[in-house]
């Protein structure tokens, strides 16, 4: 049985006249990375809302269709339950803050204070998560001073630091530099590797490609594919659609336009490079011949 | 500090070395609430001026009387003034001072007036000294410990760095609507029309965000059912100390007995 | 406080805020009046008595750390948000001017619980601007009470007026999908179905 599973879902946001969701049917497995991308009001953030229950207990609204985690209905589980099980993060990191902490340590350790951790555990634990986040110089500043991107940084390592199954994530890179970024999706990897189910809505598709396991697109609420990565990113009927494509893919398709052929298109730095490399013995066996 | 001494720090009970700061926050309340109170219902000004007294020998012993100053000056001159001559100019008496454009200044009015201030005085120096020696997150996790509930403490620390927030974004908003032109100083009307669009945009703003700090609370398991830890911790309450809280409690309770039998004597 | 509407308890320290900050930048501006309590009436009129309660009660407590003497009139803010949650459910909100009309009941019922309090206990001294009338007034032969009262009722008069004006302006720029998820929904929004 799947971990989630959405059948034929329909939602419509109170005093909403369009459904922000349209039939939509997928299921996630348990330990994979779930990429979602699309155009912008395309369903993204409701899906986050839906598979962290906030979708109908928070928002209510019109919800129709089956949702179901560990196949229990979600119309029938306990928020307050679920949210010690499935971590959530989103774009705006201001709000992110809880302002009732006076050191960036204790607003770490404040989801873990409700969830009852003892005190050691959680001093070892923010240290950790402090160092996988580059946030060590902060520790001791006041969260509410801080620029946007630390206080992303902040609330992400706060979330992560709760160590929940599960993790949705909403843009959580959006004020960061390119190298926060990276930081970012490398610690989603290790907590892929540790074995938890993430689904992280992102722009930076190259990321994706390099990390995810599976992508959703979705387009003005309807799912328009959900497969593998390398399927999806390859998918040339979708770059229309608001999908942006993998540097590695535009490079492939320059290539091809050039007449040099790859035995398939390379969604991922590596793949790329080992494919070029290939082509370029292949031509140096030519050429000494 | 580096962060390991800082994160060492909360694993002992967190202490000052100040005897007063260290009482616990509740202690600390109920102790000089009963100051304060005694002092307007004794309603003696020698009494009450002697309690303004004895708190600024407390900030003195606190090692905070340049923070207490700092805010209880205001009151001095506020109250300590203005309320002082408004009483005595005002009050009815017999034993007219002195009298002049309707004021009249009598022994009644001055001694009405010493008692009102006196009174006023000191439970204001009562609750400054309580709030210059208590850390607000302190006061929280006591009342936690007494079983008041989380959500309470999340209202109190929340409701003050909202006011810091909403403060320098009122400044940030103001600074931005000057320099689009819209005056901020000159007759009534055009100061009243300079409040709206800085207060307009920053309500809506701050209401609007209650909506994503309810979703990221709840990703920190706020309303999660069972017993919370913490990383703070307070000294134990020790015999001495609550000994101390009853006899200002009594001495509380022997101020109201004195009030109500001097008064069912002069009736 | 636990059975409250979760966003209820997320709004009451921004009420709050928003009585403190609204007060300081009055003060600011250098405005002849207060509009210290447009954080009580906007939360008790979208989320009800109880929390409008917390927020006024609240306010003072946070005001009564610089100046404790603004505890002697703790009632009056609480009286807001009981007013302000009927006004909200009788449709006062709806319009300006029964809403500019309201802020003179307001302050005048408010002028009648803190005058005793302002002329028995302060002697007059209200410690705002009023108390200047109330000195001039005095002083040219009124007794405490009546001097108290008017000096009290020209300004509470003027500052509620204002006061309840922002209040609709505030209360009708919250967007639905936001009012929605507020326990007084239904006093704002016609096409409630749930």
């Amino acid at each position: 049985m799947a971990y989630i599973e959405l059948k034929d879902v329909d939602y419509v946001y109170p005093l909403a006249k369009e459904p922000a969701l349209k039939q939509v049917t997928a299921s996630f497995e348990r330990g994979k990375f779930y990429g979602v991308i699309g155009e912008n009001a395309g369903g993204k953030t409701t899906l986050c809302n839906l598979l962290r229950g906030l979708i109908p207990h928070f928002y209510k609204g019109k919800l129709k269709g089956d949702v179901l985690i560990d196949g229990e209905d979600i119309r029938t589980l306990n928020m307050d339950v679920l949210s010690t099980q499935m971590g959530y993060i989103f774009q705006n990191p201001f709000t992110q803050i809880s302002g009732v902490k006076n050191t960036v340590f204790e607003e770490i350790a404040l989801g873990m204070e409700n969830l009852g951790i003892p005190k050691e555990e959680m001093i070892e634990k923010v240290f950790s998560i402090a160092e996988l986040l580059n946030i060590e110089h902060l520790l001791q500043n006041n969260p509410n001073a801080l620029s946007g991107g630390q206080r992303q940084k902040v609330a992400f390592a706060s979330v992560i630091a709760m160590d929940t199954d599960t993790f949705v994530i909403d843009e959580p890179t959006s004020q960061l530099d390119p190298d926060g970024t990276a930081g970012i999706f490398e610690i989603i990897h290790k907590l892929k590797e540790q074995g938890k189910t993430i689904v992280l809505v992102e722009h930076k598709i190259d990321l994706l490609a390099e990390y995810a396991d599976e992508v959703l697109v979705l387009k003005k609420g309807e799912l328009l594919a959900k497969g593998r990565t390398s399927e999806v990113l390859s998918d040339f009927t979708l770059t229309g659609q608001g999908v942006m494509i993998p540097h590695t893919v535009s490079f492939y398709q320059e290539f091809s336009a050039r007449g040099h052929v790859f035995s398939k298109v390379p969604i991922t730095k590596s793949e790329c490079v080992s494919q070029l490399a290939g082509m370029i013995q292949g031509k140096k066996g030519e050429e000494s011949v | 500090m580096d962060n390991r001494t800082f994160a060492n720090q909360f694993l002992e009970p967190k202490r000052t070395g100040n005897f007063i700061k260290d009482l616990n926050p509740l202690s600390k309340l109920n102790i000089f609430l009963a100051f304060g109170l005694s002092a307007l219902i004794l309603g003696d000004y020698r009494y009450g001026f002697g309690m303004v007294v004895f708190l600024l020998a407390v900030a003195v012993l606190a090692g905070c009387l340049r923070s207490y100053l700092k805010v209880y000056w205001k009151i001095l001159l506020f109250f300590g003034v203005f309320l002082f001559g408004m009483k005595a100019a005002f009050s009815p008496g017999e034993q007219i001072l002195w009298q002049k454009w309707g004021i009249h200044i009598s022994v009644e009015s001055l001694h009405s007036a010493l008692v009102l201030t006196s009174g006023v005085l000191a439970f204001c120096a009562a609750v400054i000294m309580f709030v210059q020696t208590t850390e607000w997150s302190d006061l929280t996790y006591a009342l936690e410990q007494k079983g008041v509930s989380h959500v309470t403490s999340f209202v109190i620390l929340s409701a003050f760095q909202s006011i810091s927030d909403l403060g320098v974004n009122a400044k940030v908003i103001m600074e931005s609507q000057k320099a689009r032109g819209i005056e901020t100083e000159g007759n009534v009307i055009r100061r009243i029309k300079a409040y709206i669009p800085v207060m307009g945009p920053l309500v809506l703003n701050a209401i609007s965000s209650v909506e994503e700090k309810s979703i990221a609370m709840d990703a920190r398991a706020f309303s999660a059912a069972g017993t919370h830890t913490y990383l703070l911790e307070l000294p134990k309450v020790k015999g001495g100390e609550k000994a101390l809280v009853a006899v200002v409690d009594i001495l509380l309770v022997l101020s109201v007995v004195w009030r109500v039998a001097g008064w069912l004597i002069l009736n | 406080m636990k059975k409250w509407n979760k966003l209820t308890i997320f709004l009451i320290p921004i009420g709050i805020a928003v009585n403190a900050v609204g007060g300081q930048l009055a003060l600011a501006l250098k405005l002849p009046v207060f509009l210290d309590c447009i954080g009580t009436f906007v939360t008790a009129a979208l989320c009800g008595i109880g929390p409008g309660l917390v927020v006024a009660v609240g306010t003072q407590l946070i005001n009564a750390i610089t100046t404790p003497t603004v505890l002697a009139y703790i009632e009056i803010g609480m009286l807001f948000a009981v007013e302000s949650f009927f006004f909200a459910k009788w449709g006062i909100f709806k319009s300006l001017w029964k809403s500019a009309l309201s802020g003179i009941g307001v302050a005048l019922v408010a002028v009648c619980l803190a005058v005793p309090t302002t002329a028995f206990f302060l002697g007059g001294f209200a410690g705002t601007g009023a108390t200047t009338i109330a000195a001039a007034l005095m002083a040219s032969g009124w007794d405490v009470l009546p001097a108290t009262f008017v000096s009290e009722a020209v300004s509470e008069g003027t500052d509620k007026i204002v006061c309840l004006i922002i209040i609709f302006f505030v209360l009708k720029a919250i967007p639905d999908r936001l009012k929605v998820k507020l326990p007084n929904a239904a006093f704002f929004i016609k096409e409630m179905e749930e």
